[in-house]
């Protein structure tokens, strides 16, 4: 081997990533399966529902 | 089937319309938080919703791109809690006794996170009968045991201060509410 050259391929295959990230998630290495998630619009969605709780929480306090 | 490169242009091109999104959201929840855990009044440094927000988005973007447009709501809320942890836009609070708040960004990153936790609980189990309300219930107690430890919540506000305190610290957090 040259100097200089990668040790490791620059990218994996699919294939490849994905025995990887198998062994990740057994090894409790990562935590969730790729692909399993919301959109980012999910954040904002939950700071609605954060507020409209909070304001239902306090109208049942001074209810 | 998208590229990296499609998503990842495509998602920049979102990530203003999110940061403003996510800023407006904020400025809206906070006093809420705030007022539920006993902070009377407060006073926010002024613009600084909207960086906690631009970073937080540039972050969850950098996330979604790898991860195929999809991010687990755990890191969503993470993050968001970290930028307020890190960029502190509360300048100055009192409770209601009207001592100063010590700390306040710390506790309120931690509130937020947990407040919104048991947000995406209610919504995960929404119409999926009794066995999963009480899945949420026993999470929700979770949350509330720690937020009411005072010496653990103590420590936490410590190491954010003088340690690090990344958002996967958060997140870490997060899912030993969630995993059953």
């Amino acid at each position: 081997m040259s100097h200089g050259e990668p040790v490791f391929p620059q990218t994996l295959s699919d294939d490849a990533q994905q025995v990887i990230r198998a062994r990740m998630v057994a090894k409790g290495l990562i935590m969730e399966p790729e692909n399993e998630g919301e959109d980012l619009s999910y954040l904002a969605r939950l700071f609605d529902l954060t507020c409209s709780r909070l304001d239902r929480e306090t109208s049942e306090q001074q209810a | 089937m998208t590229t990296r490169a499609e998503a990842h242009q495509r998602l920049r091109a979102d990530v203003d319309d999110l940061a403003a999104l996510i800023s407006d959201k904020l400025e809206r929840v906070v006093p809420r938080v705030l007022a539920k855990y006993g902070v009377e009044w407060h006073e926010v440094e002024p613009g600084w919703f909207d960086e906690v927000a631009a970073n937080t988005a540039k972050d969850l973007e950098k996330l979604a791109v790898y991860q195929n447009e999809a991010v687990d709501p755990h890191k969503q809320i993470g993050y968001a809690a970290f930028w307020i942890r890190k960029l502190k836009p509360i300048k100055i609070a009192h409770t209601n006794d009207k001592k100063p708040f010590a700390c306040v960004n710390e506790h309120l990153s931690l509130w937020l996170a947990c407040e919104q936790l048991v947000s995406h609980m209610d919504a995960v189990v929404a119409d999926r009968g009794d066995q999963a309300l009480k899945l949420r219930d026993e999470v929700v107690s979770r949350i509330h045991r720690f937020l009411k430890d005072a010496k653990g919540i103590s420590y936490i506000v410590h190491c954010m201060r003088s340690r690090t305190f990344g958002p996967h610290h958060y997140v870490i957090l997060l899912r030993q509410f969630t995993v059953l």
